[in-house]
């Protein structure tokens, strides 16, 4: 019997290696890994093997297996008190080394050396190295879905109608078939107006007819239902593999959003499934406070078993917003001021400066807002005039108006300017009190469209960046943390160096923050969008696709965004649903907020980059959400 | 002709700047009576289709003008495009 203090060293190392140590040259454990690289690496495979061996197998890459069972030679991740000190004793005992942080180092570890390597002074813990693919995507492993290889959750979506508004999707893709049959029972394509039919599905005249160029949308269904074929080993499967799909090819105008969402959400009740729509697109048009005319639209189609689920955006590192607190005036009005630069851009052939400020104050704020030119000029925005200055270098026109269901004061300015630098810069918005004291609240919000069209250079807040529609009310709204660095890349050498600056597990940088405008705490919930690996469309160019993102040797591709974030979450809805057919969308955000993992980057209560915390797939379809939130 | 006109009458910023006349027309009440829905066409409004409280349709501008006077109407959005977050 072992005593305590032979045990003590070994608890220094992996409970794999402790295996190894114990079991060295037994064939029937090495027979099992022989048996494991020929069976794929399924996890259905795994479930064959004894107890106790699954959770540890699954985690060994082949390499290991070997170095474990078969051969002398182990390699073995060390995290130490410095990897300089543990490099020098390693060296010493013939062991040669590779740092990989300030306190950790990768080795080959002969079995024999093992122990004596895990009694090292400076030595906190020796781990086996372990598979990171194929069995699961790191995002898999991130939520909770996927722990040594083996999907944690009973449900998969099956039953459950996944709806897509986004590129097109590429249906030929073999994660969107099932024995050669389509998963997408319904594909809209807005551009032409066509409903293709199953049989037009079927044969592929859907993909020749509407072809996922860009690859967004066929990246963003596979994500939330792919099935992971064609990825080996079912590696890359989405989060809910058994739903159907339903997509719409859009022109991302608003009007057709709405019009595809009620689509969708059709084809659900037609076929009796719940629905939940995944909405990977956003915009800075809006109140950002759920008022705009598509939010509202989106509200009144959700309910029990009708939910939507929005990227919250990947303006995160942006100077799109502005907030502008003007002071009480006492004798003379309060005043506050905002610069901003316009960029030249290239619209067609024609170079241009084009900018679209849309500014919002509460209703009760009686101010004057004005635009100041270059020249100095200043072009006041009255309510209900349409303002239009033509100049020789620029034309500004503008309107002030009230929001349509909030009646707040909203100020909309379009700039167009000669691209010389004299006129992209040097441009102001000026809020100030009507009259001394006319201003209770005091706060005007300014939004510029979009990234390309210029941006504020004063009065910038990285704050209030969740896009429209994501500030819907009902909406879900997803931020993203990173979860993958590196992949086998189809061009290694162009695979940027700055992808090992992503620090994983904390929230990505172009994740954009809340709250929205009327205090929603928006984003909800965070999930893994930076970088996903899922089906890349067989029509994408490289012109959006760039080949250093995609995967060598397999029809899928890293993405990273929002847009990536929030089909993870719509997936575990369908996981929701599947269990809960009429829960709603209040329902669904309770669960999901009760559930979230919260650790040393998220903090422990809602903040405006993460929402509430990360998504913890286990804990969702395990956690009772207790009283509403 | 000045500079910032030669921009303005090429036809890419003509094709990007184009009066747009796709609108969403929000309702006081959901899916809206035939009479309100006769009277916005007879303002002007092209219908394409209602969505929940919403009515989606193309209208001059002069058009909007009168349909946002409308007792039913609680206001009009121009559609406009949004962006993927990829």
């Amino acid at each position: 019997m072992s005593t305590m203090a032979e045990d003590r060293p070994l608890r220094k190392l992996d409970p794999l290696l402790r295996l190894a140590v114990a079991q060295a040259g037994n064939e029937k454990v090495a027979d099992l890994f022989k048996f494991q690289e020929s069976a794929g690496l399924a996890p259905t495979n795994l479930r064959d093997m004894p107890i106790g061996l699954q959770s540890l197998t699954a985690r060994l890459s082949p390499q290991s297996a070997r170095g474990v069972f078969e051969t002398d030679a182990v390699p073995v991740l060390i995290e130490a008190t410095s990897s300089k000190a543990i490099a020098a004793s390693l060296k010493e005992l013939g062991i040669r080394s590779e740092d990989i942080s300030p306190s950790a180092v990768t080795a080959m570890v002969p079995r024999s050396s093992l122990e004596k390597v895990s009694n090292l002074k400076e030595v906190h813990f020796v781990e086996a190295s372990t598979r990171l693919q194929p069995h699961c995507d790191l995002a898999h492993v991130a939520s909770g879905l996927v722990r040594n290889g083996v999907r944690q959750v009973r449900e998969t979506g099956k039953g459950v109608l996944v709806g897509v508004i986004d590129t097109g999707i590429d249906t030929l893709h073999p994660a969107f078939r099932v024995n050669g049959n389509p998963r997408v029972v319904d594909y809209l394509d807005q551009h032409g107006g066509t409903l293709f039919s199953a049989a037009q599905i079927q044969d592929g005249t859907a993909a020749n007819v509407a072809p996922d160029k860009e690859g967004h949308g066929t990246h963003v269904a596979g994500i939330a239902a792919g099935n992971g074929d064609g990825s080996g080993s079912l590696a890359f499967a989405g989060t809910a593999p058994e739903a159907d799909l339903a997509v719409v090819r859009t022109t991302f105008d608003t009007a057709d959003i709405a019009r595809g969402i009620k689509h969708i959400f059709e084809v659900a009740a037609a076929r009796q499934q719940p629905c939940v729509v995944n909405l990977s697109l956003g915009g800075h048009f809006g109140g950002h406070d759920g008022t705009t005319i598509l939010e509202r639209t989106i509200d009144q189609l959700s309910g029990p078993g009708r939910i939507v689920v929005a990227s919250a955006g990947n303006d995160g590192s942006s100077q799109l917003h502005a907030e502008l607190d003007i002071p009480k005036g006492a004798g003379t009005p309060g005043r506050a001021v905002a610069d901003f630069r316009v960029v030249s851009r290239r619209i067609g052939t024609t170079l241009v400066g084009l900018l679209d400020l849309q500014l919002w104050c509460q209703r009760e704020d009686q101010l004057k807002v004005s635009v100041r030119c270059p020249s100095g000029e200043v072009i006041v925005l009255n309510e209900g005039e349409q303002v239009n200055a033509d100049r020789n270098s620029f034309r500004v026109s503008g309107v002030h108006s009230r929001g349509v269901y909030n009646d707040d004061h909203v100020y909309t300015v379009r700039v167009v300017c000669i691209p010389e630098e004299t006129w992209l810069s040097g441009w102001s918005v000026i809020a100030e009190e009507a009259a001394p004291g006319s201003a209770p609240v005091g706060k005007l919000h300014g939004w510029i469209l979009m990234r390309d069209m210029g941006n504020f250079v004063s009065g910038h807040t990285r704050t209030h960046l969740v896009a429209m529609p994501g500030t819907a009310y009902s909406a879900i709204c997803v931020g993203s943390f990173a979860s993958r660095r590196e992949w086998e890349s189809e061009d290694d050498n162009a695979v940027p160096t700055a992808l090992g600056g992503i620090r994983l597990g904390d929230v990505s940088y172009f994740s954009s923050p809340g709250p929205a405008r009327d205090g929603n705490t928006k984003p909800e919930i965070s999930a893994p969008g930076q970088y996903l690996i899922a089906p890349l469309s067989g029509e994408a160019t490289p012109d959006h696709v760039p080949h250093w993102l995609r995967v060598k040797g397999l029809q899928y591709t890293a993405m990273q965004g929002t847009s990536m974030a929030a089909p993870y979450v719509s997936g575990a809805v369908a996981l929701l649903l599947e269990r809960f057919p009429d829960m709603d969308w209040a329902e669904a955000k309770r669960r999901l907020i009760r559930s979230v993992a919260q650790n040393g980057f998220t903090g422990s209560c809602w903040n405006l980059r993460w929402g509430f915390g990360v998504l913890d797939l286990p804990r969702l379809l395990a956690v009772d959400p207790g009283p509403s939130v | 002709m000045t500079d910032l006109e030669k921009i303005l009458n090429s036809p890419d910023l003509a094709r990007e700047m184009r009066p747009q006349t796709r609108v969403m027309v929000a309702l006081r009440s959901s899916g809206g009576s035939r009479s309100t829905l006769a009277r916005l066409e007879k303002l002007g409004l092209s219908i394409v289709e209602v969505v929940a409280g919403t009515v989606i349709g193309d209208a001059s501008a002069q058009a909007v003008t009168a349909i946002r006077q409308d007792p039913d109407v609680a206001g009009v959005e121009y559609s406009h495009p949004l962006g993927k977050h990829a």
